[in-house]
């Protein structure tokens, strides 16, 4: 009896256990989802996907069809709207690799927490995928548009806001889980980069637009959105974008151009750029003091500067924490006019520092607290290097 | 009657580990920083500090009763009727923490990695590891956590490896703001799931090691490793997804572990990582079943256990599936019914036995020599 027994409870138990995995998707039931757009619609939300057609992709055949396609559908929650998806694709979308979501100015306006909750909430969901808002236009009309250099939209947008971000310093490539902190905390608003369209009625959006060497329709990126908890209320301009990103320390790299005493102009590129702030109180009234502290070298000179004399370093030097001191304050007297949204983290500042004192000024901080606390702005700046060469050619 | 399994006083030690992280890392940080926000790490140190005292009395008491086990002390300092009367009572407990153990782990693997997946087959393929891992024995299992000891501090130090880049110092600032009455009261659900329950552990304690001496010292440096480990977790929890995101997260540990990302190269490894969780929840679950079983073993007067792991296997997983009609739920039963029979087991079971124990010394020494 029990020679017949034994086999048979190990086959049964084998059965059990090496049938595979219950949840298992192999690649060709999934629809890669790698960029979502959500805009406002009558029923409620409208969400685009970018989904990867994995034929056109791989290298060995060459690009034959869109790279891409845009799939949209309405429904009054955005996980709705994905669902109601499945009516015009044939796989399940999986938002696994998800790079980009983009939300459209008008949802941005209305708050975008409950566009959010879902990107948070979902298993699949990684949240290392930036996050933009598409300006004057709805996201849609951001993924339509074709690249050429990476033949996936979103790649390619993820990358040159990366490449932006580290080079340029004017945009700042925020990642969901950074945006959450920042909304979710108390004396911080969220800033979020701008994304633009050059595409007008007739540009062409086709896959010939690819094969135009300066196709018409472009996206780039601009500005950064200002937030009053989680509600979009105005924009910064470019030179503004910048002195936010010198104070929120997300300078990487970037270059600042200033003008010699005798005419002509200097450009000077940051290496390193370190923003503290500071709280301060006195007579029970915060006093903020911002300090930023730069590396730099001489990128190039276009004035009759001597550059073989020490005190020319320093003059640049001076002129750029000028400059520099400029912009910041001209920033954060522009945010304060607007009120309410401390996008700068005074609040937190304080809260962290003085968390006694926080708690008197919390109730009021967004009403007044915000707008009228003195803040005093110090930079400073050690340019180290002049490049290969010495004297202007 | 000292049992016949025996384990040495490091493979204790490491259970001791296991036992008390179990629960404690996956979870408990969104409780802790609930209440106490970005001072979680310090309810942490609070409650795990306290948590070794009360372990330290566990050890203490389990002198009492050398060479015997829980279960054998009540019957022999309470009588043969009221001990068992206790004992029953505490195998119910026993049951209903394994089958939320069962709970837990499939709802953690539902929630994260196999939505599709039924939970009563993810709770049947951990709960066969486990009932396996019974029938074999003590020694099996905790040689088992012998091997799995090591794999287990390897993945602890590379979690904590990739993550410190990551840590944001300004997110536990300001420090110590929620005062020292509210970081106690935060703290106290830790005091539960880390301390009270470890009294299950007496169950193995003088019965099966092999030199008591020895094993109360590993009884203490198994939780005091494992308080450490508490804290450390929920410190970077806090210093990287920041309070008020912790308190939020359903799983915050797992969360941890989606941020490791070492140059664009090491990631996505967050389902690798959750083996720390896994492997810490089977050992918990094991040592509730296996003690649940010996009491019950001990109730009836049989000499061989092993009868009843079918039925009281039965019994914990379909407890698993039809306790909680909701992960709400679960949470509610957690912080309301668990927590008291928690102070039933931790703290009404243990001092029953110890304060009849020293009034009755004299008598019980007489018997002892009688028996």
């Amino acid at each position: 009896m029990i020679p017949i027994k034994k086999p048979l409870v190990a086959t049964i138990i084998c059965c059990c256990f090496l049938t595979g995995c219950w949840d298992k998707r192999e690649l060709n039931e999934i629809a890669i989802a790698v960029a979502f757009g959500i805009d406002k619609s009558d029923e409620g939300f409208r969400v685009s996907a970018q989904v990867v057609v994995p034929s056109a992709i791989s290298s060995d055949k060459g690009a034959e069809g869109t790279p891409v396609l845009l799939f949209q559908a309405d429904g009054e929650t955005a996980y709705e709207a994905i669902r109601k998806m499945t009516k015009q694709v044939p796989r399940k979308i999986y938002p696994g690799h998800l790079k980009l979501l983009v939300i459209g100015e008008e949802m941005a306006r209305e708050g975008i927490w409950d566009s959010l909750d879902l990107f948070v909430r979902d298993w699949e969901v990684r949240p290392d995928f930036s996050v933009v808002v598409a300006r004057d236009r709805p996201a849609s009309d951001i993924l339509r548009v074709p690249t050429a250099l990476d033949t996936i939209p979103a790649n390619k947008l993820f990358d040159m806001l990366e490449n932006s971000s580290d080079n340029w310093s004017e945009v700042h490539k925020m990642t969901l889980f950074e945006l959450l902190a920042d909304i979710s905390s108390d004396g911080k608003d969220a800033v979020l980069t701008g994304i633009l369209s050059s595409a007008d009625a007739d540009s062409n959006t086709g896959k010939e637009a690819t094969e135009e060497i300066h196709p018409s329709a472009r996206l780039y990126f601009d500005n950064l959105a200002v937030f009053e908890k989680d509600r979009l209320v105005g924009w910064l301009d470019a030179e503004q974008s910048k002195g936010f990103n010198y104070v929120a320390g997300n300078i990487k790299n970037t270059v600042e151009t200033i003008s010699c005493p005798e005419g002509g102009s200097v450009a000077i590129e940051v290496t390193k750029s370190d923003a503290k702030i500071k709280a301060s109180f006195s007579g029970g009234n915060p006093e903020m003091e911002i300090i930023i502290k730069n590396k730099g070298n001489v990128g190039s000179v276009q004035c009759g500067l001597d550059m073989k004399k020490p005190e020319s370093i320093h003059i640049l030097d001076n002129l750029f924490e000028k400059k520099l001191t400029g912009i910041i304050e001209e920033t954060v007297k522009e945010t304060q006019s607007r009120g309410r949204s401390d996008i700068f983290g005074f609040g937190q500042t304080i809260h962290r520092s003085h968390p006694d004192k926080w708690k008197s000024l919390k109730g009021e901080w967004d009403e007044h607290g915000f707008e009228n606390v003195p803040v005093k702005v110090k930079v400073e700046m050690n340019i180290r290097m002049t490049g290969t060469l010495l004297n202007p050619l | 009657m000292k049992g016949i399994e025996r384990i040495s006083a490091y493979q204790f030690g490491v259970l001791v580990f296991f036992f008390t992280t179990g629960t404690s890392i996956l979870a408990v940080p969104a409780i802790l920083a609930e209440k106490a926000g970005q001072d979680a790490w310090l309810a942490a140190a609070a409650g795990t500090l306290a948590g070794l005292g009360i372990i330290f009395l566990y050890g203490l008491l389990a002198r009492c009763f050398p060479r015997n086990s829980l279960f054998g002390a009540m019957e022999w300092i309470l009588g043969r009727w009221i001990g068992k009367f206790i004992m029953a009572l505490f195998i119910l407990v026993m049951v209903n923490y394994a089958s939320s153990l069962l709970y837990y782990s499939g709802a953690f693997l539902q929630t994260e990695m196999l939505p599709n997946t039924p939970m009563s087959m993810l709770n049947f393929l951990m709960l066969a590891t486990i009932l396996i891992g019974v029938f074999l024995g003590l020694e099996t299992i905790a040689r088992t956590a012998e091997v799995f000891i090591l794999v287990y501090a390897v993945f602890l130090f590379l979690l904590f490896i990739f993550l410190l880049p990551a840590i944001k110092i300004e997110n536990i600032q300001p420090v110590f703001e929620s005062g020292a009455g509210t970081i106690a009261r935060a703290s106290f659900p830790l005091l539960e799931v880390f301390a009270l329950n470890t009294i299950t552990m007496l169950v193995i304690y003088s019965a099966s090691t092999d030199s008591e001496k020895q094993a109360g010292r590993s009884f203490l440096i198994g939780s005091a490793i494992s308080a450490a480990v508490i804290i450390l977790l929920t410190f970077l929890c806090v210093s990287i997804l920041g309070g008020d995101n912790t308190a939020k997260q359903q799983y915050p540990g797992y969360e941890l572990a989606k941020k490791i990302s070492v140059g664009n190269f090491i990631q996505r490894v967050e389902s690798t990582i959750s083996f720390l969780w896994l492997i810490t929840l089977y050992f918990k679950a094991s040592i509730y079943i296996y003690a649940a079983i010996l009491g019950t073993a001990r109730l009836f007067g049989q000499r061989n256990y092993r009868t009843f792991i079918l039925p009281l296997g039965t019994i914990a997983f379909l407890l698993s599936l039809t306790l909680y009609p909701s992960i709400i739920d679960f949470k509610e039963w957690r912080a309301t019914t668990g927590m008291t029979l928690s102070i039933f087991s931790g703290v009404f079971v243990p001092l029953l036995p110890a304060s009849v124990y020293l009034i009755r010394r004299k008598k019980l020494a007489g018997r002892e020599k009688a028996g």
